[in-house]
């Protein structure tokens, strides 16, 4: 845990807006706060680390593109029986 | 301007490809990971689509057409399952801190620092997000993969974005328990246990 002065943040402060800061839903002035306490404390920031890789790969994962061209024909197919006109 | 005078009832189809049928993919995911099933997921996006189509008076030109087609998609949906709104187990702010602060120390101490780059999690991770509550399923998706903002993900889904909060944040927690647990099973990590000094290989 890093020691900190009154205009610092706590480690616990730190850990607890991990979310918030990796989903950039904080103000910037706390953002600020945080990411100066990640330059000097080790801890806080391997744990940010951690969790932004974890969020990336959820992201990366999930956004992998289908093959969605059946499911495409099939839609359109239903489409064109209400009256869209396919090229 | 009136939007009824330059708005038709039916799109033409540059308009609808242009508009609609280019977040295909994504309303095709967000169906998937509502349903769990991949034959329902493609009902529910062609009838999103349909419904899309036959009710396009009501899209308002210029306005985010993604979301509204993930509107459709969750009516649909909910509709589908005829069920009552369910009351997601009382959430604990507390715990969900101090539960992430032990999976990290628990993956650190396991030298799994590096666990979400080495080894193909996307099985794991679709099984573990079909095991959640769609509650938290949908807030994933919105947040984590359409880049949705917590108030927006508020909006989309009707509660208030402090729930938003808290949801996305146990979600986040359980997927990492499961990926942690997944990495266990396929002897990413060894046994936290040391080894009795009798089976411990001396060199």
């Amino acid at each position: 845990m890093t020691e900190h002065t009154e205009d610092q943040i706590s480690c616990e402060q730190v850990i607890r807006s991990v979310w918030d800061y990796l989903d950039d839903e904080i103000d910037a002035e706390r953002k600020e706060r945080i990411r100066r306490h990640l330059e000097i404390c080790d801890h806080c920031r391997d744990q940010y680390t951690f969790e932004g890789a974890f969020v990336r790969s959820v992201s990366r994962l999930l956004d992998a593109d289908d093959d969605a061209e059946s499911l495409r024909a099939r839609i359109e197919v239903a489409l064109v029986r209400h009256g869209f006109e396919r090229k | 301007m009136d939007s009824a005078d330059t708005h038709h009832p039916r799109p033409t189809e540059a308009e609808f490809r242009a508009e609609a049928l280019r977040w295909l993919p994504n309303v095709s995911r967000y169906a998937r990971l509502l349903t769990r099933d991949k034959s329902d997921a493609d009902d529910l996006t062609q009838e999103t689509f349909l419904r899309a189509y036959l009710s396009w008076t009501t899209f308002q030109p210029g306005s985010d057409c993604r979301k509204w087609l993930f509107t459709i998609c969750r009516h649909l949906f909910l509709r589908s399952q005829q069920r009552e709104r369910r009351v997601v187990s009382v959430e604990d702010p507390e715990t969900d801190l101090q539960k992430t602060a032990e999976l990290y120390w628990e993956a650190s101490a396991s030298g799994l620092e590096n666990l979400f780059l080495r080894i193909d999690l996307g099985p794991a991770l679709e099984q573990a997000l079909h095991g959640m509550p769609v509650e938290y399923r949908e807030v994933v998706i919105l947040v984590d993969v359409e880049d949705y903002t917590y108030a927006d993900a508020a909006a989309a889904l009707g509660v208030p974005v402090g729930t938003v909060r808290s949801r996305l944040f146990r979600a986040r927690r359980l997927l990492q328990e499961s990926l942690i647990e997944h990495a266990r099973d396929i002897g990413l990590v060894a046994p936290s246990v040391a080894p009795d000094s009798d089976e411990r290989i001396l060199t």
